[in-house]
Parts: C-alpha cells; structure tokens; sequence
C-alpha cells in the first residue's frame, strides 16, 4: 500500500514482482478466476438497484476512450500500472502488454467472464499484418472469431497494422491521415486522437503469428 | 547413428527440454495450431531461425543494451562464465551451465532463460487448452524444434498424449535421425513437415555440419507411409538458385510422389537472437517476392511435368 502511495519512488522492486505476477489474458484459471467472480459482484450489485422509473439497472462495461481519462486521473495500482497511465482498452481485454500467450489464450480468458447480463463486453485484438496476408490465415481468423462466440463471447475486433506504422504516424501524422484505428467501443482516425490514446494504442501486445 | 543424449531426468520420458510453446501458430500446417518446441537439434544450419533452439541444453539470453553494469550476474555465477569485461557484459558459453543463476538477480531484465524442462502432461495440458480452436479450424498440434528427435522419448509421449486427445499431429523435422526412431514417432503423426536443404551431400554438410543421405532415404520411406509436405528454407546464395530448387523439386516427384513442396523466403527476424547467445550471424538479403516467384514457378514447372 505503501509502494502505491508514492507511486512505487524507490520501490521499483515491488513494482517488477507485481509485473511479473500472473496476469489476466493468459489463460491462467487462477487469475481469471478472480476476474470472473468481480464481474459476477458487480453485475448482482448494479442490477438489484432500482431506477428512478422502477427499473433495474443494466450493468454495462461500455469504455470507450474513458479507459484512458480514468486512468490520467487514477492512482498506481497493485498490477504494477504507474499512476496515469491508461487502463485495459476494453472491458474484457488484457492490460497493455500483459497477454503473452497469444489470441486463442486471450479469448479462453474472456470467455471465462460470464457475459450474458452485462453490456459492451469489449474485446480488442491487435495483429500485425503479416500473421493476416494468406486467405487461409483469413481462414483461421474466422475460425478464432467463431470459437469465441461460441464460448459466450459478444464482441470481437481487431487493429491490424505494424508497431512501426504507428509511430511514424505519430511523426508524420500528414502521410497517415487515413489510418484507421480500433480504439475501445468504437473506431477512430489515428492522428486525430488524444496523444495518451496513440501511445495506448502501440502499447497493446500484437500478435505475429 | 547418433543421438544427442539429452534426457539427464530419472523418469525418462516423461520430461524434456522445451524453448517455447507458441499457440495460435497458423503457418506450421492446417488450421489454428499451438507449435511445442524441443531444444536440441542434430544439425547446425548457419542460417538457423531459431539459434537458441540448437543446444540440447538450457542457455541465457544476453541482451547487453539492456545491461546497467551492475555486476551481480558476475557475483552470484557459480562457473566464473559471467564476466565484465572492458565494460562489457560477457558470458564464456563454454563455462556456462545454463543454471540461470544469473537470470534470478538480474534487476534490470538483460538476461534470460531460453529453455524449462517441462513434464510431457504438462505440455498436453496446455496443448489441450485450445482444443475448440482446433476443432473449429481443422487444425491440432504441431511438434517443432530444434528436432523433435532428439529427445526421442519425450517427443514421442507428447505425441501419444495428444492422440489420446484426439490431436491432429503434425511432427516437424529435418529428417536427421536414425530410422527406428523415425518410425516410433510416425506411429503417432498425421502429417509430417519435412526439410530438405539441398542435394548435394558435401554442400549439406559444409552449411549444416551433416551429410544429407540419412536425410534422403527417410524422406523416401515416409512418402511411402505418411502424408507429408516437403519445405525447403530458401537460403540467400546457397540454395534459392534455378539449378538447386530444379533439383529438389525433381527429386521429390521421382522419389517422393505427389508431395507438396513449400519454399519458405528468408527472413532477418532471428538476428538479434544471434547476438544475444554470442554466436556468429551471417546477415543475408531476404529474397524479393518476385524472386520467390520465380523459384516457385520452377517448382510447379517439374511437378507438372510429372502428369504429362
């Protein structure tokens, strides 16, 4: 609690064994767990309040870029996240750069959450363009897209497009002004977007192959 | 024949060395895959693409950009392999014993450990994990390496866990490897990818350190028995020439059959992993996809020929 306070100042030791604790994203039962049985709190919280019309609420996890407005605004947290930093993109996605074990690992992770009374489920992929060049690794995208659904999954959806092309529209923001982008519950143009939102964005692990 | 002895465990069999276990691997055969690679190959090709993959034991990665200098890895090595030398963070890989003493202290991240030792259950286990991905792509499980035949016992167990999963299995290998063993494995693979570099033996031997007939004459016995797809790595100035691909291809339609052939491009992507285990990279030009082309086009020139 201490570390968090200070934002982990001199306590970068901390900070590395909380980064290199398991992460959310990975196909890791145990963590996922924990996942799951948050989402299943809230979603029996929120739908035993009443509105003012007599109704029940709906939770919904609909993000937006609101991942990242909060984050500018929040604390450090035990993940090993600085203060400041943007949070995950989308309501079941994996932190930035804290999925290792590719697609089909993020997905089994997901689908743990039970989705059906909760809204805007976001999940966001990044490929680079070379795991997506053949109509047969088109093929096997469906496939993955199919599997999720078929385990509960609501939304999927997927940047394609390298590290590099990012950055340099970051540079050069004239000569990507077309660069379309995934952001969390909905799509943008890259060089229109908040700075904090870009670097977000070339955070997220793409997936080659 | 020799196989490299890796298996150092009791309860042979049962574990064995890996580097990786990469799922949603969509270009090692059909459909959605998760690829397990074995450490420890009987070949040392100069172009490798996974140089870490070739040493039958555990070994650390240096990345010296990453390095602060500040010496622990030097304190804590039990071999004397860690040194500074010149202000530079060395290890003598011949002293190195792989035991990633230093990896544990290293605060800064500029070492790690290529290679656990993993039990043939825990493998199935995560293999397993993407099973409805499998089912809903036509795909399975690919066993890569390094070669699998080098730790023969282990690579069999995976395989014959995963059949009892009802895997698709694919074995991935470069075809050096004593007969027996070959076929202890084929027993348990529905499709075998297999490597052909080149044709002339003294050629196979100067780039890979073995001759290439054991080669050759396994490939002609698992195109009589087992589905297979010829892939030959398309290496800059030693085998993407018209004569050489010529060659292959008219080796695999007059021995082989109706095989496939898939020529892979070069790629520069494993040259820092050279650096980072110390060892001598040649820097090669990539092909351009006109020239892959080209070598294709010669490719099903020769096995077109075979209908008419």
């Amino acid at each position: 609690m201490n570390a968090l306070d200070c934002n982990f100042e001199g306590k970068e030791d901390v900070r590395q064994l909380l980064l290199s604790a398991p992460k959310f994203g990975n196909d890791d039962d145990y963590v996922d767990s924990i996942a799951h049985e948050l989402y299943d709190w809230w979603q029996k919280l929120v739908t035993s309040i009443d509105t003012l019309y007599g109704h029940k609420y709906q939770p919904n996890a609909y993000s937006a870029s609101g991942h990242h407005a909060a984050g500018k605004k929040g604390m450090a947290l035990p993940n090993g996240r600085l203060a400041g930093l943007s949070l995950a993109d989308g309501s079941v996605s994996p932190c930035q750069g804290a999925d290792f074990k590719g697609p089909t690992a993020i997905i089994n992770s997901a689908s743990k959450i039970d989705q059906r009374h909760i809204l805007s489920t976001l999940l966001n992929i990044k490929f680079q363009p070379v795991a997506l060049k053949t109509k047969d690794d088109l093929k096997k995208l469906v496939a993955l897209i199919k599997t999720y659904f078929v385990c509960g999954g609501r939304h999927i959806q997927f940047n394609v497009v390298d590290r590099e092309t990012l950055i340099d529209a970051q540079v050069h923001p004239e000569l990507h002004r077309n660069l379309l982008v995934r952001v969390a519950g909905y799509s943008a143009l890259f060089v229109e977007l908040d700075r904090g939102v870009q670097d977000e964005i070339i955070q997220r692990t793409h997936h080659t192959l | 024949m020799e196989v490299i002895p890796i298996e150092t465990s009791k309860d042979k069999g049962t574990r064995g060395l890996i580097f990786n276990i990469q799922r949603y691997s969509i270009h090692d055969g059909p459909g959605i895959r998760t690829t397990v690679f074995l450490k420890g190959c009987p070949l040392e090709c100069f172009w490798c693409q996974n140089p870490e993959s070739q040493r039958g034991t555990p070994e650390i990665f240096l990345n010296k950009e990453q390095c602060t200098l500040c010496g622990q890895c030097v304190a804590i090595c039990p071999t004397g392999a860690s040194s500074l030398l010149l202000e530079r963070s060395t290890i003598d890989r011949g002293k190195c014993t792989g035991c990633g003493m230093c990896v544990d202290v290293c605060p800064s991240g500029a070492r790690s450990l290529v290679g656990r030792y993993a039990t043939v259950e825990e493998v199935v286990q995560e293999v397993v994990r993407d099973k409805k991905f499998y089912e809903n792509s036509g795909g399975g499980v690919s066993l890569s390496g390094g070669d699998p035949t080098v730790q023969i016992e282990f690579a069999l167990a995976i395989l014959r866990g995963c059949k009892e999963e009802g895997l698709h299995t694919v074995l991935d290998t470069c075809g050096y490897a004593s007969w027996l063993i070959m076929e202890k494995l084929l027993e348990f693979t529905d499709l075998v990818l297999y490597d052909i570099k080149c044709m002339d033996t003294t050629k196979h031997y100067g780039a890979t350190g073995k001759p290439n007939d054991i080669i050759l004459e396994n490939a002609k016995k698992i195109a009589k028995c087992k589905l297979m797809r010829v892939r030959v790595p398309m290496i800059p100035g030693f085998n993407d020439t018209a004569e050489e691909v010529r060659a292959i291809a008219e080796f695999v339609k007059d021995e082989l059959g109706a095989v496939d052939i898939d020529l892979l491009p070069y790629n520069k992507w494993a040259e820092s992993k050279y650096e980072r285990l110390g060892k001598t990279c040649f820097h090669l030009e990539e092909q351009s996809e006109e020239d892959m082309e080209r070598l294709r086009a010669i490719v099903s020139s020769v096995m077109m020929g075979e209908k008419g």
